[in-house]
């Protein structure tokens, strides 16, 4: 299932699992295998509108032939949600046109991420809130959890 | 600091122009709209990698922030008439001491976030997404510009209010009152009763 903390301006997420930049971690530490996976190269398809070539080149509509460290942000945190599902990844960096992918991933394995804004999850889904306890299944009830970590911890 | 600010950001393949009305506009958006590289492209410039072919035109000195906070604070201390560029990536644009450096600053900012920077006063307004719009004119440039995330809409007439209830007697009533005592605003802002809730 997936779970999110939210969380709001300064405060920091004290957990050394936590991913704060994506972008950072998969630079460093990313493995060529996961650009075998159909799920990876999907994302990258959607997301980047980009085709995976190898693990070491994918074709960009605009930038050209790319290495993988020139994906978005937003398609880095995917992978790194998928692939190290033990980390807490910092969902800010992923944009709205992430958001089905996020359930997706959620759909197939246990995951946390971070998340700083009202990222728009269509419906129907089933998310768990950390800072609540409450499973969520409507976005009405999404921007009550998340005005409440605004108002109450904010 | 003050009035609008052009950037035009050029590369062989890439043109961003940016509109900054005040000193901190804030770009979002979805993933893979060119955001990250748009910082990484004026960072190359300033940094004097780029050679020919990649231009940063802007009538302001720019400048982008990176790092730990305290050199990302001592820098922008240093920074005058300055248009500051930061990614989301940067701890430290959510810090305390960065928020009061830039409120103490008199350089215009450009923020990449999703997350609300509530130590900051700007405008819904100043949010921007950026759109890719096709090729720019006869180019192999991709063209992107910013567009309001909240976009202004021009009311041409204010409903005729019977209430306005405000949170206390401070400022929103004492504005209220002076506003309805004026009596100049077309009759459009002139409740039967004003009140405030405590």
């Amino acid at each position: 299932m997936l779970s999110i903390i939210f969380n709001r301006g300064s405060k920091d997420i004290e957990n050394t699992n936590y991913v704060f930049s994506p972008d950072t971690w998969f630079k460093y530490n990313y493995e060529e295998e996961w650009f075998e996976d159909e799920l990876v190269k999907e994302m990258v398809r959607d997301v980047d509108d980009s085709t995976v070539i190898s693990a070491y080149s994918i074709d960009s509509p605009v930038l050209g032939i790319i290495a993988p460290e020139r994906l978005s942000g937003g398609v880095k945190a995917l992978i790194i949600m998928y692939k190290e599902p033990t980390l807490i990844v910092n969902a800010s960096a992923c944009g709205n046109n992430c958001a089905k992918w996020i359930l997706e991933i959620g759909k197939r394995q246990d995951i946390t991420v971070r998340l700083g804004y009202e990222m728009e999850f269509e419906e129907p889904f089933e998310i768990s809130v950390k800072n609540s306890g409450n499973v969520i299944h409507s976005y009405e009830e999404f921007l009550k959890e998340f005005q409440e970590v605004e108002i109450f911890e904010g | 600091m003050k009035g609008n600010i052009r950037v035009v950001v050029s590369t062989k393949k890439l043109r961003y122009e940016l509109n900054l009305r005040r000193n901190i506009t804030v770009i979002q958006g979805n993933s893979a709209s060119g955001k990250t590289t748009l910082i990484q492209i004026i960072s190359d410039y300033l940094s004097g990698r780029t050679g020919p072919g990649t231009e940063v035109i802007c009538d302001r000195k720019c400048a982008v922030l990176s790092g730990d906070a305290e050199s990302a604070v001592l820098r922008l201390q240093l920074l005058k008439e300055t248009v500051v560029f930061v990614d989301e990536q940067e701890r430290f644009l959510y810090s305390k001491s960065f928020a009061e450096a830039v409120l103490a600053s008199g350089c215009y900012f450009v923020f990449i976030t999703r997350d609300s920077l509530n130590m900051l006063p700007y405008s819904v307004h100043e949010i921007y997404y950026l759109k890719n719009s096709g090729y720019y004119q006869n180019t192999r440039q991709v063209y992107n510009s910013m567009h309001q995330v909240y976009p202004e809409i021009n009311v041409k007439r204010i409903p005729e209010l019977s209430v306005i209830l405000t949170e206390d007697s401070n400022a929103g009533y004492e504005m209220f009152e002076a506003i309805c005592k004026e009596g100049n605003t077309g009759g459009t802002l002139r409740p039967s009763a004003l009140y405030c809730e405590s």
